[in-house]
């Protein structure tokens, strides 16, 4: 057997001569230009690097438990009447809106004139693996509300909710509508009947309950193993290659520092959380249904009647467009708008393109729908141009699928 | 035939005689030599080492007495060729089993012209092995413990068998995500094959036959993830890592509470208690706001 193989072996390789001869050849050729590429990188990876990120200045106004919920300093006068509260998914961390100077959402939004707050969930420890969604949903979050409303002595704020987080969002505005203005949902998965995803193809190997007794908290770094897994040529190869191809430009390392950074930031999710939230959506589709109950309340998406502004991304294998473009649907609102982008999960925030289109849409959205403080200058209308649009071109390589 | 005939005509017989004897004379020197060491000061202390280790000297002395005397040459015989009998008998199964893996090893399940890429051979060879230590070493394992310390056998023996399992499934799971490395190599070399002369000196870089490489291996790889096999051996690798997690603990949790630690599962308890003392304050907290308002 061993001789058959060898000559299969040696009869596949034939054709591959030439091309080898070839790449030789050439490999030879660029060897000078590999050695000043190395030289160049190590004067950038030893010299000082800008690597930071959340640079944004902000306060941390109110604090329960982990939770902190950040005020950002504003930029420009508040043209805004409403301010605008972010609420990220409790899966990696915040900072994302906020990766870097010059391509920050959070900085383009301070410099529309919107007083932004966003809540940092911290880092779960082992106490908090018996805290569930109603605890999230009714206690933290509603809390915070209640003491923006407070600081602010007015009745109702807009409310802005990412992957996970805007589930969270859609939740509660069902249960307490009365407290937001408007609502803006950013790949924010509400049905999970689809097989688009391959987290919807693989929750079915998934059992949340023996996952809670073996850890707790649902360890970050599993997640990530899992997150990876998606797609392990570009994500566990080609972003390497990538990044040795560019590995004598500062600029590029620093950006691609940056979001390793934030990547593997990531903290362990709250078991009880994890079982529920796996347990209603991934296994039983119940909030697109109706049928979700949180705290023994009835979450009833016709309730949402504010405008509700729905943005998702095209080549998000996370949450692709089939788990979110059924909310509008479904809800009670006639004012409502989905915005679909060329782009993926993480592309739609960090990405030189959609940053032009991203953060301007809301702002001009959020523009038309908030009514200015007496005395004060209405809010500039959108300068983003970015309505649904035909793709052509794939995401970014080095985009991380989360 | 005499008795002294007898110890020429039987060499083995006179061998384990004189075995018996020299054992014998050991332990009686050994005996009396601790004895001796002890000084006169010790005296009742010695006597008393004496009366506990004389029991025990005397039974093992008439042991080797009734082997080296009582029996006739005959059953001297069947007792030295009963050892290696023995042993063959108890490593019977274990010969059996070597052979066995030996015959799937190599002769192969696969016929001589059907190309086996490596992953497959090694992903065969792995198989055979973990089903080899699933058969033989697992129902040791759960052979049921005896005795005071039984709980605690039983908690490290389903650690070791839930390990083994582990890694067995982590091992297939591993070798399932090689696969496609492997294939898109092989669709590379197809596409080369298939390319005339001008696109074939397209490749004439190695970053394009990377781009051609990566190409293939991530339609691999997104055929591979979606692949009802994948899925199954993905569940199965959970299951058994979380299986093994949770043994491992109870393990652990064993061996901690000969240490001022708490465990896992005290804390969790005292998390659980402050968690819904927590609840009901903020919950009267908001009853009392309300009320007030």
């Amino acid at each position: 057997m061993a001789v058959e193989n060898m000559k299969k072996f040696e009869e596949m390789m034939e054709p591959f001569k030439m091309a080898g001869d070839l790449i030789i050849a050439k490999a030879a050729g660029d060897s000078a230009k590999m050695y000043n590429r190395l030289c160049e990188a190590r004067k950038i990876l030893m010299g000082p690097l800008e690597t930071g990120i959340a640079m944004t200045p902000y306060d941390v106004e109110y604090e329960e438990d982990r939770v902190k919920l950040k005020h950002y300093r504003p930029m420009v006068e508040t043209c805004y009447r409403f301010p605008l509260l972010v609420i990220y998914a409790q899966v990696n961390r915040e900072t994302m809106l906020d990766l870097q100077p010059g391509k920050s959402v959070v900085e383009t939004l301070l410099k529309a004139g919107i007083d932004v707050y966003m809540i940092d969930w911290g880092y779960p420890t082992r106490k908090d693996r018996y805290l569930t969604l109603g605890d999230h949903i009714n206690g933290y979050i509603d809390n915070i509300v209640d003491h923006i409303l407070e600081k602010h002595s007015l009745p109702q704020l807009h409310l802005m909710g990412i992957c996970m987080g805007g589930t969270f969002c859609v939740i509660y505005t069902a249960l307490h509508a009365a407290k937001v203005k408007n609502l803006i949902t950013t790949v924010t998965p509400t049905n999970f009947d689809t097989k688009d995803g391959l987290l919807n193809v693989w929750a079915a190997a998934i059992n949340p309950e023996t996952m809670v007794e073996a850890y707790g908290n649902i360890p970050g770094d599993v997640m990530n193993i899992a997150f990876l897994l998606l797609n392990p040529a570009r994500l566990m190869i080609d972003k390497y290659v990538g990044f040795l191809e560019n590995i004598d430009n500062k600029e590029f390392v620093e950006n691609f520092i940056r979001m390793e950074k934030w990547i593997f930031d990531s903290p362990d999710l709250p078991g009880e959380t994890f079982r529920e939230f796996f347990n209603i959506t991934y296994r039983d589709n119940l909030l697109i249904q109706n049928k979700l109950k949180i705290d023994g309340k009835p979450v009833d998406l016709k309730k949402i009647v504010v405008p509700v502004l729905n943005i998702y991304a095209k080549y998000d294998h996370l949450v692709p467009p089939s788990a979110c473009e059924l909310l509008t649907k479904n809800i009670g609102s006639a004012d409502t708008e989905d915005l679909c982008l060329d782009t993926g999960h993480i592309g739609i925030y960090v990405s030189s393109k959609t940053q032009k289109e991203f953060a301007p849409k809301i702002i001009g959205w959020l523009a038309e729908r908030d009514q200015p403080a007496p005395g004060s200058k209405k809010p500039k209308a959108a300068t983003g141009k970015a309505i649904k649009k035909k793709a052509e071109k794939k995401a970014p390589p080095n985009e991380r699928i989360k | 035939m005499s008795e002294q005939e007898k110890k020429t005509a039987d060499p083995r017989g006179n061998l384990f005689e004189t075995w018996a004897q020299y054992q014998a004379d050991t332990w009686e020197t050994a005996w009396r030599t601790a004895a001796e060491m002890q000084g006169k000061e010790e005296k009742d202390n010695k006597q008393e080492s004496e009366a506990s280790l004389k029991p025990f000297y005397e039974l093992w002395n008439s042991y080797l007495s009734l082997l080296a005397k009582a029996g006739s040459a005959d059953d001297k015989t069947r007792i030295s060729s009963s050892v290696p009998e023995w042993i063959m008998k108890f490593s019977q199964p274990m010969w059996a089993t070597y052979f066995s893996l030996q015959k799937q090893w190599m002769g192969g399940g696969s016929e001589p012209d059907q190309w086996m890429g490596v992953a497959d051979q090694v992903r065969k060879a792995t198989e055979i092995w973990f089903k080899t230590c699933e058969k033989e070493f697992k129902p040791i394992l759960n052979i049921p413990p005896l005795g005071l310390t039984r709980y605690s056998q039983e908690r490290f023996n389903q650690a070791v068998e839930k390990y083994g399992t582990y890694q067995a499934a982590l091992t297939d799971f591993l070798q399932d995500l090689m696969g496609p490395m492997e294939k898109a190599f092989q669709a590379v070399q197809e596409d080369i094959k298939g390319m005339d002369e001008k696109n074939r000196a397209a490749i004439k870089d190695s970053k394009a036959f990377y781009q051609l490489w990566i190409k293939k291996l991530e339609q691999n790889y997104m055929a591979l993830l979606r692949s009802p096999e994948y899925i199954e051996r993905m569940s199965r690798t959970f299951k058994a890592l979380q299986e093994f997690r949770v043994k491992k603990q109870r393990l652990f949790m064993d061996l901690l509470q000969d240490w001022p630690v708490p465990t896992n599962a005290e804390m969790d308890e005292l998390y659980k208690d402050l968690y819904l003392l927590k609840k009901r304050v903020r919950d009267l907290e908001k009853k009392v706001k309300n009320h007030g308002s």
